[in-house]
């Protein structure tokens, strides 16, 4: 497998990923402010002044401070939901399209009635009904974000268990961990990082949404969603305080894609062809 | 390398197998009878050959015969131990000495694991040491005409023919009694595929493993097997010296098939 | 100079001059057919021998212009009827194919339309290609599902794709191929994927056919056994190179060429006592390996060092016999 990394989708994907972890990892060292700080004296200043870059909000607080709180939040949410689902999802699909038969029934089933919901409605009936908090939030973006891979593995798996060598094992007495962990799910991994890429970029819009509504971690957590929702009766006066988080959302989740792309373009068998 | 040489004659007896396909909930199931009670044996050290056209049954005979597949009826002994049959327990794929070598050398091997891996992968599963895992493999793979080097490269690197050479290694580090290989050749390209055929007889000649040999093409049965039985929709319709069953055909479907095949 | 015509003969429906075929692969520009020359008269069974990697299925697209241009590049000059391929505008090409020049592949079910009845899809290329009327067209559907023996071609007609088994679409897709008559028949490894039995009659199909039409007929196959019962003239090739071609009882019969000598010592026939017979040892390198020189001389028993000195000339003999070895064997 050669990896083409001179290439437009990774590069631009790249920098732009980097600089969100950049700014989650370092950003308390790059602004003295911390997120919460309240300064009415300060309050609605505009972007580039005198020791806030990117302005602050109509409680005074700094923008840049609360941008890097919120970078922290949606990646740590989305990156345990990918994380989390995508363990889960590749588990169940691999098992139903290896065994086939009356487990493969069961987890259709469960897949088909989780697809019934509009994904928001069921994250929006899970919080209203668990409470507002961190592993919440997760769990009720998890909750129908293990189907995509699921589905992949599954089919994938269906293939898989005819190939020669998945055969071959079985004869030498490998039972189904040792060929779902030797054979099967080696094979699934590529996939299941592109389907990884792509669902972590969805997993942060979902995430913004769900704080937009006031629905997300707790108010006291300062998020893209949640910073939107409160800049959004101050765009006539304040745009930053709305442009902000949004340029944040649209970078994290343009990076992610691009680099999705480019990963499925890395795995696509046509790359390589070349008749020779 | 120790002898994979076997004592036993390998006996299938009246061994029967139906598939059933469901055509939905208000139409009856359609049945397909793959085989329809086939008997024969394999005795220690020769080549036997299952000839046929495609659709005969003799995949799935040899699923059977390696445990990918469970029979409906009949039975399978090995000397005195038998091997699935009416009032006896079924023994495991692995533990019937009967290793298996399929037709797609490109699908034969784990793109992602690397050839030693390939090759030692029934012995891992079985929980030989390491140590004494790599020293087979390497063994093995000298067997095969490959170099214990090439344990390290992936099965990329190698050619239709090598990897070939690769599965019978996979195989033979099991050191079973019978070496059952379906259509092992005919994805080969002529040049290599002399080149596996006289692997095989040399590895009969040398560690004296039994090959059921399962293919379509009569030449290569007539190049490499003593005793050939041919297949046709589901039946064994002769059996015998492959001398005997290829000069003077006694059934018509032999006949024609021997007739078919274009000569030099 | 290859492939000198007979002076009296007349000239022939199809001519390769220097063949050669380009693939590009990023800036690189490797040689997969190189300098390739034949003829092939009217009524003519020509066979194209080679392993994987010899080209000839490239060579037999490359004569439908069925390349894709920006992966593949071919030199050297194609001629049907005396007319240079190359220079025909595509829209007489696309007459050319399914009409004087038809093609049949190893898998009919990849030309076949699932969704359309045989009848319907030979019907369409009789509309395409010629003037006939209804009734004509259907007469001419029955006629031609009848010589490729369907017993009732009526019937054949009305039947979809998946309802015929591999033997019966290989004779229907042949049915097509001749719907409008055509001049030249390329037919690659028709029959690898059908069982023997069923191989046969389709062979003996293709040997009729061209018996009764004057069909010329380029066979392309790996199979020696079958270009030895069929082929008037036989086509070796190896890595993209000719290596020997001439009269079937001549290159088969008398094989000149180390290479053609040792493919035919690899097909397996029975062994007296202890006997092995030779095959090659190796495998064929892939076309980024391919050494200077012969292409075959790191496999080959007799090769020299000027073997792989240069380019290796072509050796003539009686005018239809042409060898592309320093040490031929006879």
């Amino acid at each position: 497998m050669k990896f083409d990394f001179f290439n437009l989708k990774f590069i631009l994907g790249g920098l732009l990923l980097g600089l969100v972890l950049f700014l989650a990892i370092f950003g308390p060292i790059l602004t003295p402010h911390t997120a919460n700080h309240q300064s009415l004296m300060d309050s609605l200043v505009p972007p580039l002044s005198e020791g806030h870059i990117l302005g602050t909000d109509h409680l005074g607080r700094d923008i840049l401070a609360r941008m890097i709180s919120g970078a922290r939040v949606s990646l740590a949410i989305a990156g345990s939901v990918v994380l989390i689902s995508g363990v889960v999802g590749v588990l169940i699909g691999a098992l139903s399209g290896y065994l086939r038969g009356t487990w493969d029934l069961v987890t259709q089933k469960i897949v088909e009635s989780f697809w019934a919901f509009p994904p928001i409605l069921l994250a929006i009936a899970i919080l209203a009904f668990f409470g507002q908090s961190l592993t919440n939030v997760i769990l009720a973006l998890t909750i129908q974000r293990w189907i995509p891979y699921s589905r992949m593995a599954r089919a994938q798996a269906m293939v898989l268990r005819s190939r020669a060598y998945v055969e071959a094992s079985s004869v030498m007495g490998g039972g189904l961990a040792w060929i779902l962990r030797r054979h099967i799910l080696p094979n699934l991994m590529a996939s299941a990082i592109i389907v990884g890429t792509f669902s972590m970029a969805t997993a942060i819009l979902a995430e913004a949404s769900l704080s937009f509504l006031g629905l997300g971690v707790p108010p006291q957590i300062a998020t893209w969603g949640g910073m939107l929702a409160e800049g959004r009766s101050y765009i006539t006066r304040a745009w930053w305080l709305a442009v902000m988080p949004g340029v944040g959302i649209f970078i994290t989740v343009l990076s992610l894609n691009l680099l999705g792309d480019w990963l499925r373009d890395q795995y696509d068998p046509k790359k390589n062809l070349n008749l020779v | 390398m120790t002898g994979t040489t076997p004592n036993d004659t390998l006996v299938a007896t009246d061994i029967r197998k139906t598939f059933r396909r469901s055509n939905g909930l208000f139409s009856p199931a359609s049945e397909t009878r793959a085989l329809k009670g086939v008997s024969f044996e394999v005795t220690p050290g020769e080549i036997f050959g299952i000839v046929g056209e495609s659709g005969c049954g003799k995949s799935t005979l040899a699923r059977i015969l390696v445990g990918l597949e469970e029979a409906d009826g009949g039975s399978l002994a090995l000397g005195a131990r038998t091997l699935f049959g009416p009032g006896a327990p079924t023994v495991s794929a692995v533990n019937r000495g009967i290793q298996m070598v399929f037709q797609d050398p490109y699908a034969s091997l784990n793109p992602r694991m690397c050839v030693g891996d390939a090759v030692a992968e029934g012995l891992a599963i079985a929980n030989v040491p390491r140590a004494e895992r790599e020293e087979r493999v390497a063994e093995t793979l000298s067997l095969v005409g490959l170099t214990p080097q090439d344990a390290r490269k992936y099965p990329f690197q190698f050619s239709g023919g090598q990897r070939q050479r690769i599965c019978i290694a996979r195989a033979l580090v099991m050191e079973p009694a019978f070496l059952l290989a379906d259509e092992a050749v005919s994805a080969l390209d002529v040049s290599v595929q002399m080149q596996i055929l006289n692997m095989l007889l040399d590895l009969r000649d040398r560690i004296g493993v039994s090959i059921i040999f399962i293919t379509h093409d009569i030449s290569v049965v007539d190049y490499l097997c003593d005793r050939v039985m041919v297949v046709y929709d589901g039946e064994v319709v002769e059996f015998g010296e492959k001398t005997a069953v290829l000069d003077h055909p006694q059934n018509a479907y032999t006949q024609r098939l021997i007739q078919s095949v274009p000569r030099l | 100079m290859p492939g000198t015509e007979p002076a009296e003969a007349e000239k022939p429906v199809f001519s390769a001059r220097n063949l050669s075929i380009f693939a590009r692969n990023g800036q690189k520009r490797i040689r997969i057919v190189s300098d390739v020359s034949f003829d092939i008269a009217h009524g003519e069974f020509f066979a194209l021998v080679g392993e994987s990697g010899s080209g000839k299925t490239m060579i037999a697209r490359a004569i439908m212009r069925l390349l894709p241009r920006h992966m593949l590049e071919v030199e050297g000059e194609l001629s049907f009827q005396g007319r240079p391929l190359a220079d025909l505008p595509e829209a007489e090409m696309r007459k050319l194919r399914g009409g004087a020049i038809s093609m049949i592949f190893q898998e009919p079910m990849t030309s076949l339309d699932p969704l359309m009845p045989i009848g319907r899809q030979i019907e369409e290329t009789l509309e395409i290609h010629s003037d006939l009327g209804r009734k004509a067209r259907l007469d001419r559907i029955k006629e031609l599902l009848s010589e490729v023996r369907f017993a009732e071609p009526a019937k054949t007609a009305m039947l979809y794709p998946h309802e015929l088994s591999g033997g019966m679409r290989q004779r229907a897709m042949i049915a097509m191929a001749l719907a409008n008559n055509p001049t030249l028949l390329i037919a690659d490894e028709p029959t690898t994927a059908l069982d023997v039995t069923i191989q046969r009659e389709v062979m003996e199909i293709i040997y009729r056919l061209k018996e009764k039409h004057r069909l010329s007929v380029l066979f392309i196959s790996h199979d020696l056994s079958l270009v030895h019962q069929y082929a008037e003239t036989v086509g070796v090739l190896y890595g993209g190179v000719l290596m020997e071609s001439g009269p079937e009882e001549k290159v088969i019969g008398r094989s000149a060429h180390p290479y053609t000598a040792a493919l035919l010592n690899c097909v397996p026939r029975r062994r007296i006592g202890d006997e092995r017979r030779s095959g090659i040892a190796g495998a064929v390198p892939s076309p980024l390996e391919w050494p200077p020189g012969c292409r075959f001389k790191d496999r080959c028993e007799y090769a020299g060092t000027d073997c792989a000195a240069g380019s290796i000339p072509i050796e003539e003999r009686d005018g239809d016999w042409t060898i592309r070895c320093l040490r031929p064997l006879t």
